[in-house]
């Protein structure tokens, strides 16, 4: 290992404070301590992905207050450095640190909220499509619609929670004066995440047509999820909920499947 | 024709229908274009990519090394029966 | 190496750092500003609000690109597949040029989203300089390196931050930034004289000088771009002017992000002292 290695090495370790050895590297200053100076690093590299943390969970910030979300942030940050030099790839795995983090075990909706803000914050920066023009609509065939596979829009995340999510982002994030109490109690539900051209949105659905979604997610033709849906749900009409899918504007095209 | 295929075929149909009903009463193009946007819609949305230096993330701002001792102070004070005990 | 095409039309006095929070007020009020600096990190991800955004205000005001995310001084490969989207970018955008710091900011795949500070020493000048012209034949042209803050110095340096630098921009053949804020904030934590570093900079090499504002942490100062420019740094560009010539400047502003108009106002004073010079020449 060359010279420059070994140095980063031991550099980048002091600054995830895995080791004091970096020390030895640093020139002690006049006023400030080799591990003085140092400290400086730490606290600007942990400072920098505990802001980035804030800004990509501002409701879960909300809900739960600076101090709270900064601390608790700063101890995932501790275990699990950015590997990324985008700091947009950061945090993808906070939502699971939040279920197993002790102190929050009294707040359960709280990853729940934190998983539905990543797919949030991956939905805003995405690459979008649009949705299925009325003149191609009609021009898809009739006779060949079970051979053909319905595409979603882009992006389209979907969510399923015990608790009312759309009501806990909102006082999260304060948008909503109205806002002044949530009861967990009244339920949760099925969530979806998609964008308006540039604007991310979000929406509760009904079950049967969050199922639906689920299903037009997989690799599978139009004819097999309608097949599958007569055997699941014989008492559902299924035209009420491709059409609502039309409605809201999340198919972006029929085409010959894939295999 | 099977049965699968009966309903496969009047779920597209019911799509189109619904989508060249949206077409004629001008729906599609009643949608709120870029232009008319409210701002960004991202709280917090950040510049992350400054070569800024932070002092947030200084020793003194989290001083409790061992002990948990910071309890949620936000807006979570607000949601009722939210509790596991 | 080609030097970058340069229009001097589009790219002279005292431009600003293009910020998320001011973009609707300057597609609206469209400030006399003559170009914008977009942070290329920001506009690495695939659609959405920031480059629909950019893709606005290009089309009215001319911009430089500036990263921070190659890791111009590290050990780890550059990260071919950033480098391909910077390139994506420029074709996309068209900018004037692409700046990135004289650091490193990751190792081993793990990333510190900071600027950390190179030793100094002979095998650290090949080191970079081979890297940065890696870059440059990627891109088919000259980058402009940019000298960082700091606040430690490693004991295997055997020479100066200026001597260093002057070294790297020979051997790579590239151009210079020059952040006025940051050699003031060196200086003082380091305890050496910001205009011997203006001296010993390759003159003939230096294409932008950039402003920010410190914060005084009582022990050290601490580069957070959070501030106004302060008065000892006006000093030192006005010194850096007279010394170089009126080189294109940038003001940085990027925590406790203020109105625009804020630094409309510190713009206009930059613009003083750049106009000052020009009318004495």
């Amino acid at each position: 290992m060359s010279e420059l290695s070994k140095l980063y090495a031991t550099m980048m370790e002091a600054i995830y404070g895995e080791t004091s050895l970096a020390a030895s590297y640093i020139v002690p200053g006049k006023v400030l301590s080799a591990a003085a100076q140092l400290g400086i690093y730490q606290g600007s590299v942990k400072g920098g992905l505990v802001q980035a943390l804030g800004d990509l969970f501002p409701a879960s910030k909300g809900l739960l207050g600076e101090q709270f979300f900064d601390a608790m942030a700063s101890r995932y940050v501790a275990i699990n450095p950015s590997q990324s030099a985008s700091l947009d790839h950061y945090g993808e795995t906070f939502p699971l640190f939040m279920q197993r983090f002790e102190p929050l075990a009294e707040l359960p909706y709280m990853p729940d909220l934190a998983s539905l803000e990543w797919t949030w914050h991956l939905a805003f920066h995405a690459a979008s499509t649009n949705a299925i023009s009325p003149d191609v609509l009609t021009g898809v065939p009739l006779d060949q619609a079970d051979q053909l596979q319905c595409i979603l829009v882009e992006p389209i995340y979907l969510h399923r929670s015990d608790y009312p999510l759309l009501e806990l982002r909102a006082l999260g994030l304060m948008t909503e004066s109205e806002v002044d109490a949530v009861d967990i109690a009244s339920g949760g539900g099925c969530y979806v995440v998609f964008r308006d051209g540039l604007n991310t949105q979000m929406s509760q659905v009904s079950p049967p047509l969050y199922a639906l979604l689920e299903e037009l997610k997989k690799p599978l033709s139009f004819g097999t999820i309608c097949a599958q849906w007569l055997s699941k749900h014989p008492d559902l009409e299924l035209n009420v909920y491709t059409a609502e899918l039309i409605k809201r504007s999340w198919i972006a095209d029929f085409r010959a499947i894939n295999n | 024709m099977s049965n699968a295929k009966m309903i496969t075929k009047s779920a597209l149909a019911s799509m189109i229908a619904v989508g060249v009903m949206a077409a004629s009463t001008d729906a599609f193009a009643g949608k709120p274009g870029f232009e008319k946007c409210q701002g960004i819609a991202k709280a917090g949305m950040n510049d992350c990519g400054t070569s800024k230096h932070s002092c947030a993330g200084q020793a003194a701002k989290d001083g409790d090394a061992e002990e948990w001792v910071y309890v949620p102070e936000g807006t979570c004070s607000k949601i009722v029966n939210g509790k596991v005990k | 190496m080609s030097a970058f095409k340069i229009n001097p039309k589009d790219y002279h006095g005292v431009g600003i750092g293009l910020r998320s929070a001011h973009y609707q007020t300057i597609l609206a009020d469209r400030p006399d500003v003559p170009w914008f600096e977009a942070l290329t990190d920001n506009y690495m991800n695939d659609g959405g609000y920031p480059l629909h955004y950019l893709e606005k205000i290009r089309a009215h005001y001319p911009i430089t690109f500036h990263g921070v995310g190659l890791s111009l001084g590290g050990v780890d490969p550059i990260d071919l597949t950033y480098l391909k989207r910077l390139k994506a970018l420029r074709s996309q955008f068209q900018p004037i040029h692409f700046s990135d710091h004289l650091c490193w900011t990751s190792h081993d795949g793990r990333h510190s989203n900071d600027l950390l500070p190179m030793p100094y020493t002979q095998d650290a000048v090949r080191h970079v300089s081979e890297r940065i012209d890696q870059v440059q034949n990627s891109l088919g042209e000259q980058i402009l390196v940019e000298n960082v803050s700091s606040y430690l110095s490693y004991t295997m340096s055997d020479r100066t931050e200026a001597e260093f630098f002057a070294e790297v921009a020979q051997q790579a053949d590239c151009l210079i930034l020059c952040d006025i804020n940051n050699i003031y904030v060196s200086a003082k934590n380091h305890g050496f004289d910001a205009l011997d570093y203006l001296k010993a900079m390759p003159k003939a090499r230096i294409r932008e000088l950039h402003l920010a504002g410190y914060e005084d942490q009582g022990d050290y100062l601490l580069d957070t771009h959070g501030e106004a420019v302060h008065e000892p740094v006006w000093g030192l560009y006005e010194r850096a002017l007279e010394e170089y010539g009126e080189i294109p400047t940038l003001l940085e502003w990027d925590t406790n992000i203020p109105d625009f108009s804020v630094l409309m106002q510190e713009q206009s004073r930059a613009l003083n002292y750049w106009t000052k010079k020009q009318a004495r020449v």
